[in-house]
């Protein structure tokens, strides 16, 4: 074995030693610094001299064996270069000055003339040494490691911010197949697996994966990622090798991936790596289908919450009490589609007295209201005036009413109609016809009317989208 | 301790402990946050925690949009033979006398009607099939009319149960569990979502004349745990739906109400003394049933339907109590906008001449279950209606007793078994899920009991797993600890 290898193996055997070592230091200079205090309220400069000297030259010679120790780790690479950079001259400053201070404690330390320089001297290590310690934590266990978890108030009066860093909360997946698999999937698995060691905090083997240009660049040993070829990926080689093995990655100690994990991994470099192409744009393979299925929707069907109309995403003002309480009096059933919304099914179901002049009050719950039952109530096209104020509106029933065409015109303002129901009512094809302009439209039930083929013709020719019911003649 | 007791001592030792800390607790928090008034908040948490039981709290609104706003569901009790009405397997009448393949077979466990045969022949289904509508679903000659409809419905082939006898299959599908005292889904919903028509009741049961000797407990409609007056309301099969509901001669609306007055007085009192809810049940009865008198004879009467509709649900329609008058009542109930409507047709348990029973069931139950997902449908009600046909579970394709066209039987099969469902965001034109060659095992999509009834709160705005009501220190849903919403389905 050259000497070379040899002196190198040594030193990178000693670097790891570099974290125990470096507690002595830190140890014997704050006993230094007590030991001063202790002198000093005891008004007898004299007074430990010969300890405090023992703790000082102690403390200088664990420094440089530390800053040696620290040189040697910092050749294995990995750590943040700017942190390395000022954790490395604090390291060698606080060694530096230990050593003076040694020197002037031995020479002057009787002296009243030197007492101030030293003690500022003592005060400076003793700082340097908190932020030399404080920094080579961080190069270790993250930069915030200290401040993740700070319990609050501390951590709001610091001005820290809630933990935000590269890591990437897995956002819950509805459906998988519109899921992207890079993102969504894949992500945070090296968010949580991989980010220790190959983010911005740290980058060991000089790889980054927290990026995705640094990802594909790869590592010291070149790209780890073949896009189309997962048996030739050395990120998949190292997830594959055998615990023992030193390059087997992530290492023995650390949170391993799941087997399912492995496979998505290895699914989505073969389909090419893609890092914005949907689950369901990529072709599943056997293998695959059932770590997929997992993830809660192995159906194709996404249709369910498209279907619902925009209405529902919107949350107007709350409704006005008085204007539900009046209808309610009435005996009307006003109640929210669902929890937390404002937004109102509203129904004449045993109000058959339900009239134009009482049709007035449903103008006042205007954005609120997007169900409407009027069916076999006495409104006429008068009221539809009114029904015509509720922009939200998706469906309308007003079956068994003596609305007619006239009334359809005063509707051409329900940008948000879904289904009309206008079964049993005197509406003609010029009313149906109407209808043909409602941009939201999609159902139309116009059974028992006066209404022809012809009509319902005329409307679907205008427009293909509304799906006409005469019912069975 | 019950809640009786609970209240005679006003408060346990317990609920003493619990309130003083959390009141000496909220106490040096609301100094502590320079809290304005913590007596305020003290009072509050105290009394919180000596009511104890307010965690049961009805849903009100539902979780999120429905897409249903109410059920009509048609039990086909005793368990229609799959084979012989929607799941169509030529190799059945191929195989027709030979030994069903034990591979097919298994380990599943037989009935002990015909674990003691000396065989297991496969028996030929007594129909033929065609295919029909846009999606080339294959329906039996027994079935036309829901075969006329196959473009408005959803076919699901890959239903399965645990439960391989009647009664504790039936309540394993009404109420989740195969034991009685559950609460019917009907009664979840009614507890759940409450009532869209204050003048009827939201859980309505109608179980229909001429089917079979097979009985139906009423255990299958029971409220179980929750309060009494979300039990299924059985309308009987007679003129007068609702029993002694009109009023006795001489006997004034005014009067009526006058007593009803009265007796809610009295029980208010007792309510303060005793603090038993099935007093407020019992209120409810009453004022529901003051209501029906002027609601439900209304429904009852058909003179308004003209004779085309009554032709659509057939001949039997003019019947009161035949499934076909059920159905055109259901329809009815449904305008009214009444929740849950459960209809039971018995008679689809055939263990023996199974040709001719089949062919009896679906005369009396295909054209009218099809009338009204038509009549529906064109009423623009089906949109927002669920309509579910199905029974507790399916047959085997291997014969029970003589392999004759006339005497062949089969029988209980849990394994697999076909449901349609329609309206109510389910796709419609859709056959889910696929069985073997002997419509034995299920390949492909399973649905269990507890996923269809995951599924239908779905579709009516509720998250089965966030639906508890807590009784006796556990806290129950209808799906007990399992269901999924079967998401292929869902339009």
């Amino acid at each position: 074995m050259p000497l070379l290898n040899i002196v190198q193996d040594w030193m990178n055997y000693l670097g790891h030693f570099h974290p125990v070592v470096v507690h002595l230091p830190i140890g014997i200079l704050f006993v230094a610094f007590i030991l001063e205090i202790v002198a000093w309220k005891q008004k007898q400069p004299g007074l430990l001299k010969h300890a405090i000297e023992i703790c000082l030259i102690a403390g200088f010679f664990g420094a440089v064996i530390s800053c040696l120790f620290g040189w040697f780790l910092s050749k294995e690479g990995g750590y943040e270069e700017k942190t390395l950079q000022l954790h490395q001259w604090m390291g060698i400053g606080v060694a530096l000055l230990s050593g003076i201070s040694w020197l002037v404690k031995k020479r002057y330390g009787l002296l009243n003339k030197a007492t101030k320089p030293y003690r500022i001297l003592l005060g400076s290590i003793f700082i340097l040494l908190i932020l030399t310690g404080h920094l080579g934590g961080n190069m270790t266990h993250g930069e915030d490691y200290l401040t993740a978890g700070m319990p609050q108030p501390f951590a709001g009066w610091l001005g820290i911010e809630e933990k935000k860093d590269s890591s990437v909360a897995p956002k819950p997946i509805t459906d998988v197949n519109e899921a992207v698999l890079y993102t969504d999937i894949i992500q945070p698995i090296f968010s949580a697996k991989c980010y220790d060691c190959h983010s911005s905090k740290k980058v060991k083997g000089s790889l980054r994966m927290d990026e995705e240009k640094l990802l594909f660049k790869g590592g010291k040993h070149g790209a780890v990622i073949q896009p189309g070829n997962a048996d030739a990926s050395e990120l998949m080689k190292r997830l594959l090798l055998p615990m023992e093995d030193d390059k087997r990655m992530p290492p023995k100690d650390q949170p391993q991936l799941t087997k399912e994990e492995i496979e998505l991994i290895g699914w989505w470099i073969r389909t090419g790596a893609d890092t914005k192409k949907k689950v369901k744009e990529l072709a599943a393979d056997e293998k695959i289908k059932p770590v997929l299925a997992s993830f809660g929707s192995g159906g194709a069907d996404t249709a369910s919450q498209e279907v619902l109309s925009k209405v529902f995403e919107l949350n107007p003002s709350e409704p006005g009490k008085d204007a539900v309480e009046k209808l309610r009096a009435l005996g009307m059933i006003v109640s929210p589609v669902a929890k937390e919304k404002h937004l109102l099914e509203v129904s004449a179901i045993n109000v058959p007295a339900f009239d134009n002049a009482k049709a007035a009050l449903l103008a006042e719950l205007a954005e609120n209201i997007v169900w409407l039952r009027l069916d076999n109530t006495a409104v006429t096209d008068e009221a539809m005036g009114q029904v015509g104020k509720l922009k939200n509106l998706v469906r309308l029933n007003i079956s068994g009413t003596v609305v007619s065409s006239a009334g359809m015109a005063s509707l051409q303002a329900l940008k948000n109609l879904e289904y009309i129901n206008i079964v049993n009512t005197e509406v003609d094809d010029r009313g149906l016809l109407v209808l043909a302009s409602l941009p939201a439209l999609k159902n139309v039930y116009c059974w028992n009317t006066a209404v022809s083929a012809v009509g319902v013709e005329n409307l679907k020719k205008k427009n293909p989208v509304i799906r006409v019911d005469a019912g069975d003649k | 301790m019950d809640d009786l007791q609970k209240f005679a001592f006003e408060k346990s030792r317990r609920d003493f402990l619990r309130g003083s800390a959390l009141g000496l607790g909220s106490i040096a928090l609301g100094t502590m946050l320079g809290c304005k008034n913590p007596g305020e908040q003290v009072v509050k948490q105290v009394l919180a925690s000596a009511a104890g039981g307010d965690e049961n709290q009805p849903l009100v609104n539902p979780h999120f949009v429905p897409k249903a706003k109410r059920v009509i569901y048609m039990f086909q009790s005793g368990g229609p033979s799959q084979m012989e009405l929607f799941d169509y397997k030529p190799k059945l009448y191929q195989m027709h006398g030979q030994e069903i393949p034990a591979s097919v077979l298994g380990t599943a466990r037989v009935s002990g009607m015909t674990s003691n045969q000396n065989g297991f022949p496969l028996a030929a289904p007594a129909a033929t099939f065609k295919q029909y509508g846009a999606n080339g679903a294959y329906f039996s000659d027994l079935v036309p009319h829901t075969a006329g409809i196959v473009d408005d419905i959803c076919v699901v082939k890959s239903m399965f149960t645990e439960q391989i006898n009647h009664e504790p299959a039936v309540i394993f599908t009404q109420t989740g569990n195969q034991l009685s005292g559950r609460p019917s889904i009907g009664s979840w919903i009614s507890y759940g979502l409450g009532s869209l028509n204050n003048n009827l009741p939201s859980f309505i049961v109608m179980v229909s004349k001429g089917g079979g000797d097979q009985p139906i407990s009423n255990l299958a409609w029971s409220n179980g745990f929750l309060p009494s007056h979300h039990q299924g309301v059985q309308f009987m099969s007679g003129k007068d739906p609702v029993l002694y509901l009109s009023s006795p001669d001489g006997v004034e609306k005014v009067d009526r109400r006058r007593a009803l007055n009265f007796i809610r007085e009295f029980n208010l009192l007792q309510k303060d003394k005793w603090q038993d809810p099935e007093i407020d049940s019992r209120l409810n009865q009453y004022e529901m049933a003051y209501r029906m008198q002027m609601a439900v004879p209304e429904i009852a009467d058909l003179s308004n339907e003209p004779q085309h509709i009554l032709d659509m649900y057939g001949p039997d329609v003019k019947t009161p109590g035949s499934y076909a008058y059920n159905c055109l009542m259901a329809r009815r109930l449904a305008e009214k906008d009444v929740r849950f409507i459960q209809l039971y047709h018995l008679g689809w348990d055939h263990h023996g001449r199974l040709s001719s029973g089949i062919q009896k069931a679906t005369r009396q139950t295909d054209q009218a279950s099809a009338a009204l997902v038509k009549d529906l449908k064109q009423r623009g009600l089906l949109d927002d209606t669920l309509v579910v046909w199905g029974g507790e579970f399916g047959r085997t394709s291997f014969c029970q007793g003589k392999l004759t066209q006339e005497e062949f039987g089969r029988d209980h099969h849990p394994g697999a078994y076909t449901i349609w469902m329609a309206g109510g965001g389910v796709k419609n034109g859709m056959v889910y899920g696929e069985t073997d060659d002997f419509a034995h095992n299920i390949v492909k999509d399973k649905v269990h009991v507890h996923d269809f009834q995951a599924t239908m709160l779905h579709l009516m705005g509720i998250d089965h797993e966030k639906f508890t009501y807590k009784s006796q220190g556990r806290r129950y849903r209808l799906t007990d600890v399992a269901g999924e919403v079967v998401k292929g389905i869902l339009a």
